[in-house]
């Protein structure tokens, strides 16, 4: 018999949250006076739902990460979102909506990831038909054929569970999202590297990282390798640690300078705020890792509990 | 916590430190060029003869006085940002009262005595940049134009070359000030204000995560 899971829902924090002593930081949500993890902001399927009908990515990049959401049509039913759940607005539910990348462990479905790697190879596609198009790094890492690899590793992640003997797809798979991971980090580093830098690629590139980590944190709950899990979101956070360690944001800001002289420090605090999302949310794992290995759930009961949610787009796993 | 958290929470702090110098440090920099021009602009002709006496006197003064404002100004942001970050009060990783004192803002930033900071004090003439071969012979000919041919030009002349030269001195004056404020990306080592701040937020930055481990 599966072991319970002890959510709580959102709304039991939203009076700790208004009056500041509990704040959200990635995916946790944590005592603003101890500094102590109070929960995991954890996302389920419904929050995918909501979005898939509506969703669409931004070309520009602009706001296809972790910016507000400022599609129309998904606003209004944020909004109608927000008004079922109470308060949420305060928890930046619009912007923690606006990403795929995962509160917690990604609850996104397949189909969703393949739409935003979708939008990540129209942005190849957009730099590489400009007049002076990729730079040799860029091309030498040959970043299409890896988002083809990551596309079709996904599909196949997706129907493993019609397999007689799914785990060898999913153990292959999750190898596979791991090489995904550092290629498109290693893209990162090369946009960053280039005399223009393309911001509308980088982000793309910055979203693509987040997604490959994430579905792999996701196949190794499915694995219930929920310690190589807290591992692996380890080694995730290190790479994404040296990455800003080397882009602070005057770095970034300088790198703008002859694409945007006009507005490089307000685009490069814009994706240093994505950046820090991304570590933030890659920061919480390992813990929330560990706190599902603590309860004794296996990973892939978490991963149906959250799926199978038909009411709330969140929930708070409590840290204790 | 678990250690990926802080130190995530504090490379937030130094990057967005780092932003919020660079940023304001190019918004404010025209404050003191200001300054420097009017400067210059009240100088009389036969202050050309002795420029570096000029700068020495006048400008130098301004220039050192808003400089240390600005480092204090900033110093005080750092302090207080950083203590936010590093005191959230966790039982492995808070910083006590002594522990602060001893490796963290209070120390870099109360202790060090101003004038021993490397953009404060004396003028940087990098290149002779400043001050290229000023001498007696030099500027009377300067502010007539080019030498003995235009000795018959009249007072418009004059009044030309020596616009002409104080707008060279003033170019010169405002280069040399924005590189000590602000440093420059291709000499790294030169010494500025900027490049002091990221110093010591990089030194913060480095000790906080080295404890994080």
């Amino acid at each position: 018999m599966p072991v319970a899971i002890p959510f709580a829902i959102p709304a039991e924090h939203m009076l700790n949250f208004a009056t500041g002593g509990v704040q959200r930081y990635g995916a946790i949500l944590k005592d603003t006076t101890t500094g102590k993890i109070v929960g995991h902001v954890q996302e389920t399927g419904l929050l995918g739902d909501l979005l898939q009908t509506g969703l669409s990515f931004d070309p520009t990049g602009a706001t296809g990460l972790i910016g507000v959401v400022q599609n129309a049509q998904i606003s209004s039913k944020l909004t109608a979102l927000q008004q079922t759940v109470g308060t949420l607005q305060s928890l930046q539910l619009v912007n923690i909506a606006s990403s795929v990348a995962g509160i917690g462990v990604t609850a996104a479905s397949t189909a969703m990831i393949l739409h935003r790697l979708d939008g990540i190879g129209g942005q190849i596609n957009r730099v590489e038909a400009k007049m002076d198009g990729f730079p040799d790094r860029l091309r030498e890492l040959g970043l299409r054929d890896v988002l083809t690899g990551i596309r079709t590793t996904l599909e196949r992640l997706d129907n493993a569970a019609n397999r007689l003997d799914p785990e060898p797809v999913v153990r292959n798979a999750e190898e596979k999202l791991h090489y995904g991971f550092d290629k498109l980090l290693d893209g990162v580093q090369a946009v960053l590297a280039m005399p223009k830098v393309d911001t509308g690629l980088l982000r793309s590139l910055l979203a693509g990282v987040s997604l490959c980590g994430a579905a792999q944190i996701k196949a190794l709950f499915w694995l219930n390798e929920l310690a190589e899990a807290e591992q692996q979101a380890k080694r995730q956070f290190q790479k994404i640690e040296a990455l800003s360690l080397r882009f602070p944001q005057d770095v970034l800001a300088h790198k703008l300078m002859s694409a945007d002289p006009g507005d490089a420090f307000a685009t490069a605090a814009a994706l240093s705020d994505d950046m820090a999302e991304i570590r933030a949310r890659v920061a919480a794992l390992p813990a929330l890792s560990n706190r599902v290995a603590g309860l004794g759930v296996h990973g892939r009961d978490y991963l149906e509990r959250l799926s199978q949610e038909e009411e709330q787009p969140l929930l708070i796993l409590p840290a204790h | 916590m678990t250690q990926e958290i802080f130190r995530a929470e504090v490379i937030d702090w130094w990057s967005a430190e780092r932003g919020r110098i660079a940023a304001e440090l190019e918004e404010r920099l025209p404050l003191l060029l200001v300054k420097a021009r009017a400067k210059i602009e009240q100088m009389p002709m036969s202050a050309y003869v002795w420029r570096e006496e000029y700068y020495r006197t006048e400008i130098e003064p301004e220039a050192v006085q808003w400089i240390e404002a600005e480092y204090r100004r900033f110093s005080a942001g750092i302090d207080s940002s950083f203590s936010a970050v590093v005191e959230t009060g966790d039982d492995r990783h808070s910083w006590s009262g002594s522990d602060y004192a001893a490796v963290g803002a209070a120390a870099a930033f109360s202790v060090a005595p101003l004038a021993a900071l490397p953009f404060v004090g004396g003028v940087i003439t990098t290149g002779g940049l400043l001050f290229p071969a000023a001498s007696i012979a030099v500027v009377p000919a300067a502010i007539v134009g080019a030498g003995a041919v235009a000795l018959g030009y009249g007072p418009s002349m004059r009044s030309w070359a020596a616009g002409k030269l104080q707008e060279g001195f003033l170019q010169n004056v405002e280069d040399d000030l924005r590189l000590r404020v602000l440093g420059d990306a291709e000499q790294p080592d030169l010494p500025s204000l900027k490049g002091t701040l990221f110093s010591e937020l990089d030194g913060l930055l480095a000790k906080r995560l080295e404890e994080l481990g």
